[in-house]
């Protein structure tokens, strides 16, 4: 048993089922060591740092539970629930959901704030902006602008969208349940909200280069650099 | 799982652009060079800059090791017993594999 926490009816979830297993021809990379650790521990570091969450939740490809608990055990100061995750992002995401269910409907849980598990570097300052945006108006997500490197006019610009994202827990619950009996899969938690609850303003966050996705070798070589650079602590 | 040089995952080559696994080294806590199992292509960084970030972490670990000592003890007693004669026996082997880590993988394919 770890530090209690306040109660402040905001739950985090870390997606960490990963793509590789479901194939079945490798590890996940959310396991790869970074700075010492497993690279999915990290974004539990700075979630806990905000003290914004009174309840953590991570999605495991179920083959890898033992491991999971091992690793959030030595590397992780916050208790962590493990869930296990799915064929897909969506179906992960759905079944995090159903779990946190008894909690949402019960009023105990208002807010929850959904990550990718190859996200590292979602700095406590960032997460803060969104959580507190999402408090505002319902639901948040942090962007990246492209327009630096497509020269696109403002009106015909793209935009990277990052995680974590962060919705009301009662109507994100009920748009997974709505998605799930149309048989929708979104790519994102924000597709899937705007698709059946439009209803729900989500107020667009700048987001941060530093909270890069781990996709490429190379990532995991600047995630490292960032990491050493700011001493093993992102504020 | 993170105490191992080389551990292999999904990434995707930035070269061959498939998403499938790779071999990832490491000299420590610093990935020296990772292969791609589909095409062979192997990401490194450059020999010299990979000594002086291991040297630079080396120092880290080595001045931030009694606190992370205590904390793992503190959170798991039994460990001081049981898991840290071993791995005080591990720590030859593992700065010699460390050590190998850092040479060039083109000069020496093996590593």
């Amino acid at each position: 048993m770890k530090k209690p926490r306040q109660h402040t009816g905001r739950t985090a979830v870390v997606l960490a089922a990963g793509s590789g297993t479901r194939l079945g021809a490798g590890a996940n990379k959310v396991w790869l060591p970074l700075g010492g650790r497993e690279l999915a521990t990290w974004s539990f570091q700075w979630l806990a740092q905000t003290e914004l969450f009174d309840r953590f939740v991570i999605v495991v490809h179920p083959n890898e539970r033992e491991d999971a608990r091992a690793i959030l055990k030595r590397h992780v100061t916050v208790d962590v629930d493990i869930v296990d995750g799915g064929k897909s992002r969506h179906d992960s995401e759905t079944r995090a959901l159903e779990y946190l269910a008894p909690s949402i409907e019960s009023g105990d849980c208002r807010l929850v704030l959904i990550h990718d598990g190859a996200r590292p570097l979602a700095a406590p300052a960032l997460v803060r902006r969104i959580v507190d945006a999402a408090e505002e108006c319902g639901g948040s997500l942090p962007y990246l602008d492209t327009a630096h490197i497509t020269g696109a006019q403002p009106e015909q610009r793209l935009v990277r969208v990052q995680t974590p994202q962060v919705f009301a827990a009662e109507p994100l619950l009920d748009a997974y349940r709505r998605a799930a009996r149309d048989g929708f899969e979104g790519s994102d938690t924000s597709m899937c909200m705007e698709q059946y609850r439009p209803d729900i303003a989500v107020k667009v966050v700048k987001g941060s280069a530093q909270n890069l996705k781990v996709t490429y070798p190379q990532d995991l070589v600047m995630a490292e650099h960032i990491l050493a650079a700011q001493s093993f602590s992102l504020k | 799982m993170s105490d191992q040089p080389r551990q292999t995952a999904i990434l995707q080559c930035s070269f061959c652009n498939r998403e499938c696994e790779h071999e990832v080294h490491y000299a420590g806590r610093i990935l020296a060079h990772a292969k791609c199992s589909a095409c062979g292509t192997v990401m490194q960084q450059s020999p010299n800059v990979l000594r002086k970030a291991y040297i630079k972490d080396l120092e880290h670990r080595a001045a931030t090791k009694p606190l992370r000592l205590v904390r793992r003890i503190l959170s798991d007693p039994g460990y001081l017993f049981t898991g840290l004669p071993k791995a005080i026996r591990r720590q030859p082997k593992k700065f010699v594999e460390e050590a190998k880590e850092l040479r060039d993988p083109n000069k020496h394919p093996d590593a």
